[in-house]
C-alpha cells in the first residue's frame, strides 16, 4: 500500500459512514474508540456538499473493552441508540480495533433484530480499505441483511407502470457533487419514463426497501459493480455499467438510447425530451461559443480524481472544449489496476499529495481539475484550479451539479471562467514585466 | 521522578481526576468536586468525540518545518484535511494494511520517518494510533534505530485512541513530546525577555487580539505551539515566563517549563470579558515589569468601551454556555457585563485542578451543569428542558435554533480581550437566518424529554 503524504481518501470505515449518514432514515451506529467517527466527521464536515454532523453514535471503547471484547458495551450502545437518535434502520459498523479485537457485532445486531429493532451489522474495519471499499462493502452488507427485516420482507413493491431502475457508483467521498449529480440523473431518467432509486437524500430509506423492485441497476464507477452483480446473484436483476456518468448531450443521448432499448421504453417520448434538452443546452452554452475561441479551446489541463470524475469530467472537456488533458491522475486506482484513459497524454495512478504536487508542476498545464487538496500546489504555479475531486472545501456545492445536461452547461461555463482567470493571471504578469522593463 | 520525566504524560483521570460526564447543576458540581476525588459516571449510550489522538494533532499541527507522522491505517490521519494549516506541519500517513496489523508496522513506519526527514522535516512527530497499542509495534526501537542514523529529532508521541475519556491527555501526550526539544538556558544561549504564550485551538483573531495587548505593554512574544516551528519551541526553556490562553489544554507544557528549566507559570485568566482580561493585562505588567503601562492602556481600552456595555445587548436574557473550564469565568462575567444572566453551562472536562474556577462561577447556583465532551444529545436535552434566549457554542451551533435559543457560535469567532468585548456584543445583535425554525432534528422527542441523566451509571471498580 505504502505510505501517503496528505491523504485525502480516509478509511473504509469512514466511506460507510459518509454512505449510511447520506440515507434518509439511516443511522450508523459506530463500534470503535471515541475517534475514528470524529475523523470522519472533522474530514467531512462543512467539506461541499456533504451531510455530516458531530451526532454519529458510537461506542468510544476504551481500554477496558479492548482488552476484554466490546460485545456488552455495544449491546447497550444500540439498545440506548434506538431510544435517543430519530432512524428508521440503525446499521452496526466496526472498526479496526473491533477486527483486532474480535468483537461479534453481526451477532450484537442480530441479538437486536431478534427483538424486533430494526438493526443490522455491517462488519467493515478501517484497514479493509479507503472510502471507495467502505461504500462497496457497507452496500453489500445492507443487501445481504436487510431481507432479514421484518419491515424489508413482505413489502416489497412489484410491478407499476413505470419500470425502477437503481443507481450504484455515485456516492459522498468519491464524488462531492453526488447530491446534484444524482438528482440530474433523476430528472433525465423519470423524463424517459422510469421511476429511479438513487438512496442518497430525501426517500433514502424507502429506496433501500424496494431495491430489489428494480428492473434494472444502473452502474456509473467500477465501485458499484460487485453491488449490481450481488443483486443479479440474489434477485436476478439486469445491469447496465457505465465507466462513469453521462455528461453532455451526445453522452446522455446515447445513455438513453441504451435505456430504450434495453427496457423498451418510449423512444419517441425519450427523443422529444433530448431535443428540447439539446436546444436549452445550445442556448447556454453556445451563447458564448465567440470566448471559447477568443480564449478557452485547447488550453492544456492536468485532471486529479477517483476514475469516475476523471473520466467523466476528462471525457466532456476534451470532446466539447478540446481541451488537451496533458496529466490524467486516478486517485483510487492501486498499482495492481490497468488506468482507465490518458486521454493521450499522462496517466498515472497515486493518491498522495507528494507525488499528486510533483505530477502537477511536471505538467505543463493551464488549468487544474483537481481538489481542494491541490489548492498550495496550484497557487505555486500560478494555474487556476476548479475543484471536481473530493475532498472540496474551498465552495458551497448545494445543487450544482457536473453530470447530465445541466452539468454540461455548468462545467463548460467554469471551464471558461477558469481559463479567463488564467489569461487574466498571464497578462497581469507580462504587463509587469514589460512594465519593468 | 517529575510528571514529565516518563515515556509518556500519564492519563488526564490519574493525573488530576478529570471527569469527563456530569450532569446536574452548577453548585452540586462544585460539591462533588470539593473532596479528593471525583465520583466518574459512565454513559450508555454516546456519540462520536475527540480523542486523545485528535488532541495530539491540535497541538502539533501548527508548528512549520516538521511532519506528523500516523501510525495506522489511512483514516487516523483523515483529520488532517480539516487540520492541515498552509504554514503549519506536514502530513504523513503511515497507511497500514490489515496485513500490517498483523505482522506489524514497524517496516513502514521506518519508511515514512525516512520519507518526511528527506523531504526536509526539521523534526517528526510520530503520533500513535489504536491499531499500533492494541498490535505492540515496537515504535521504541524504531525511533531509537533512526536517531542513531539522523541528527533531525523524531519524537514519539504516544497516544491509543482508548485509553483516557478526556481528549486533554493527548494534549498532555503531545506537549510531554515538545518537553524533549525546549532547551537549558546557558551555553550562549541565556535567558530571553519574551512571554512564552501557549495556545492550541485559539483561533488567528484572537491570536491578534492578544498580540496587540503584548505590542501595547511592549512584551515580545513566543507563540506555542500554533503558528510556532522547532526553534520557537526549543527557545522556550529560555523565556522570563510563560502564560497560557486555556490552561485546560496546555498546562502541561507550562509546568513542564517551570519543572525543567524553572521558566515561570503564573496562573492567569483566559482574557475574556472585562475582568478577567483586566487581570490578564495586570498580571502581564507584573511580569515585565510594566504595571503601570498595563493600567493606562486597560483605563483606556474600557473606556473606549463604554457605549457596548451601556448599551447591555444582553438585558433580560438567558445565555446557555458550552465552553472550557477554563473560559467559564471570562464567559460568565462577559454575559453579566452585557446585561445578561447565565441559563446553563457545558463543559469541555472538569478535574481537580479546576475547583478554584468553579468556585467564583458558584454566585449562579442552580443552573444546570453539563460535562459534555463531544456529546451534544446531552446539551440538546437540557436546552430542550430548560431554554435559553441564547446559545454560546464552539462550533456545530444549529441545533439550538431548533430549542428557540439564538445560536452564537465561537468558532471563528474575536472574544479575547477588549476588542473581544466588542465584537462579542455585536454577534449577539447579528439578525438570524430564516431558516432556523428549519434546522433538522436527529434525536427522538421521547429523548428530549427524559431526564438528560437516564442513560449513565456510576463507575464500578
Amino acid at each position: 500500500m505504502g505510505n501517503i503524504r496528505n491523504p485525502r481518501a480516509g478509511c473504509a470505515l469512514h466511506g460507510a459512514l459518509a454512505t449510511l449518514e447520506a440515507i434518509e432514515g439511516v443511522v450508523p451506529i459506530v463500534q470503535a474508540n471515541a475517534g475514528c467517527a470524529m475523523q470522519h466527521a472533522l474530514a467531512y464536515r462543512d467539506r461541499g456538499g456533504y451531510t455530516v454532523a458531530q451526532t454519529v453514535p458510537s461506542s468510544n471503547i476504551i481500554d477496558k473493552q479492548v482488552i476484554f471484547g466490546g460485545g456488552s458495551r455495544l449491546r447497550e450502545q444500540i439498545k440506548n441508540t434506538v431510544k435517543v437518535m430519530d432512524g428508521r434502520l440503525y446499521v452496526v459498523v466496526g472498526s479496526c480495533e473491533c477486527a483486532m479485537v474480535g468483537d461479534d457485532l453481526i451477532g450484537m445486531a442480530r441479538e437486536a433484530a431478534e427483538q424486533g429493532l430494526q438493526v443490522i451489522g455491517s462488519n467493515i474495519a478501517g484497514f479493509h480499505g479507503d472510502i471507495h471499499r467502505g461504500y462497496t462493502r457497507v452496500f453489500l452488507d445492507l443487501i445481504d441483511a436487510l431481507p432479514e427485516l421484518e419491515t424489508v420482507r413482505g413489502l416489497r413493491e412489484k410491478g407499476g407502470e413505470r419500470p425502477l431502475v437503481n443507481l450504484f457508483g455515485l456516492f459522498p467521498g468519491g464524488d462531492p457533487y453526488y447530491k446534484g449529480d444524482l438528482e440530474e440523473l433523476r430528472r433525465i431518467l423519470e423524463a424517459i419514463g422510469l421511476r429511479v432509486n438513487s438512496f442518497f437524500g430525501p426517500g433514502g430509506h424507502a429506496a433501500l426497501r424496494t431495491l430489489s423492485d428494480a428492473a434494472l441497476n444502473l452502474v456509473f464507477s467500477r465501485w458499484g459493480e460487485t453491488i449490481a452483480a450481488r443483486l443479479e446473484k440474489k434477485y436476478g436483476t439486469p445491469q447496465l455499467i457505465f465507466d462513469a456518468a453521462p455528461l453532455g448531450i451526445e453522452e446522455v443521448s446515447l445513455f438513453a438510447q441504451a435505456l430504450v432499448e434495453r427496457l423498451d421504453l418510449d423512444a419517441t417520448g425519450a427523443e422529444r425530451f433530448l431535443e428540447r434538452e439539446e436546444v436549452l443546452a445550445e442556448y447556454f452554452l453556445l451563447g458564448a461559443a465567440n470566448r471559447y475561441f477568443d480564449e478557452g479551446a485547447g488550453k492544456r489541463a492536468a485532471i486529479v480524481g477517483d476514475s469516475e470524475t476523471v473520466l467523466r469530467i476528462g471525457g466532456f472537456l476534451s470532446r466539447f472544449a478540446a481541451v488537451d488533458i496533458r496529466t490524467a491522475i486516478y486517485t483510487d486506482c492501486g498499482e495492481e489496476d490497468a488506468l482507465p484513459v490518458d486521454f493521450g497524454g499522462a496517466a498515472h495512478a497515486t493518491g498522495d499529495g507528494g507525488e499528486i504536487a510533483d505530477l502537477l508542476c511536471g505538467s505543463g498545464a493551464d488549468l487544474i481539475f483537481a481538489s481542494s487538496l491541490e489548492t498550495e500546489v496550484a497557487r505555486e504555479l500560478g494555474v487556476p484550479l476548479l475543484t471536481v475531486s473530493h475532498p472540496v472545501h474551498d465552495r458551497m456545492i448545494g445543487d450544482r451539479t457536473y453530470a447530465g445536461l445541466r452539468g454540461a452547461v455548468a462545467l463548460g461555463a467554469d471551464y471558461l471562467t477558469l481559463a479567463r482567470q488564467g489569461r487574466r493571471a498571464a497578462a497581469e504578469k507580462l504587463a509587469r514585466k514589460l512594465a519593468a522593463g | 521522578m517529575a510528571f514529565h520525566e516518563g515515556k509518556s504524560a500519564p492519563t488526564r483521570e490519574k493525573r488530576s481526576g478529570t471527569i469527563s460526564h456530569y450532569h446536574g447543576t452548577l453548585s452540586s458540581l462544585i460539591g462533588d468536586t470539593a473532596g479528593e476525588e471525583i465520583p466518574q459516571r459512565v454513559r450508555t449510550f454516546t456519540q462520536a468525540a475527540r480523542d486523545d489522538i485528535l488532541s495530539a494533532f491540535a497541538v502539533l499541527r501548527g508548528i512549520r518545518d516538521t511532519a506528523i507522522v500516523v501510525h495506522g491505517a489511512a483514516g487516523c490521519a483523515a483529520a488532517s484535511i480539516a487540520l492541515a494549516e498552509a504554514h503549519g506541519a506536514r502530513w504523513y500517513s503511515v497507511n497500514l494494511s490489515e496485513r500490517d496489523s498483523i505482522l506489524g508496522g514497524e517496516a513502514p513506519l521506518r519508511e515514512t520517518i525516512l520519507r518526511a526527514i528527506g523531504e526536509g522535516a526539521a523534526a517528526v512527530f510520530v503520533v500513535g494510533t489504536p491499531v499500533v497499542a492494541i498490535n505492540n509495534d515496537d515504535v521504541s526501537a524504531v525511533l531509537q534505530e533512526l536517531s542513531d542514523e539522523t541528527s533531525v529529532p523524531i519524537l514519539h508521541v504516544n497516544t491509543d485512541g482508548f485509553r483516557s475519556k478526556s481528549p486533554l491527555t493527548g494534549c498532555d501526550i503531545a506537549f510531554h513530546a515538545l518537553l524533549r526539544l525546549a532547551e537549558e538556558p546557558g551555553g550562549g544561549k541565556e535567558r530571553g525577555d519574551f512571554l512564552n504564550l501557549l495556545a492550541v485551538n485559539e483561533n488567528a483573531r484572537n491570536l491578534a487580539a492578544v498580540a496587540a495587548m503584548l505590542e501595547a505593554l511592549g512584551v515580545a512574544w513566543n507563540f506555542l505551539p500554533r503558528f510556532s516551528s522547532p526553534a520557537h519551541i526549543r527557545k522556550a526553556g529560555r523565556a522570563r515566563a510563560t502564560v497560557s490562553l486555556n490552561r485546560d489544554e496546555s498546562e502541561y507544557f507550562g509546568l513542564g517549563l517551570e519543572a525543567a528549566f524553572d521558566v515561570p507559570y503564573p496562573q492567569l485568566p483566559a482574557p475574556i470579558g472585562l475582568e478577567a482580561t483586566r487581570r490578564f493585562i495586570a498580571g502581564l505588567g507584573g511580569i515585565f515589569d510594566a504595571a503601570d503601562a498595563a493600567d493606562i492602556y486597560a483605563r483606556q481600552q474600557e473606556d473606549a468601551l463604554r457605549d457596548v456595555l451601556a448599551a447591555r445587548p444582553l438585558a433580560g436574557k438567558r445565555v446557555f454556555l458550552q465552553v472550557d473550564v477554563a473560559q467559564v469565568e471570562g464567559f460568565g462575567a462577559l454575559v453579566r457585563d452585557l446585561g445578561g444572566e447565565v441559563a446553563g453551562v457545558a463543559l469541555g472536562s472538569v478535574d481537580l485542578n479546576n475547583r478554584a474556577h468553579l468556585a467564583r462561577l458558584e454566585a449562579a447556583g442552580e443552573i444546570p451543569a453539563l460535562v459534555a465532551v463531544g456529546q451534544p444529545f446531552e446539551v440538546a436535552n437540557v436546552l430542550a428542558r430548560t431554554g435559553a434566549d441564547y446559545y454560546v457554542g464552539p462550533e456545530q451551533v444549529a441545533f439550538a435554533a431548533r430549542f428557540g435559543a439564538r445560536p452564537v457560535s465561537l468558532h471563528d469567532a474575536l472574544y479575547y480581550g477588549f476588542e473581544g468585548i466588542r465584537a462579542f456584543a455585536g454577534a449577539l445583535s447579528r439578525p438570524v437566518p430564516g431558516f432556523r425554525e428549519r434546522v433538522r432534528e436527529v434525536y427522538s422527542e421521547n429523548w428530549l424529554k427524559k431526564n438528560g441523566a437516564w442513560h449513565v451509571k456510576r463507575e464500578v471498580r
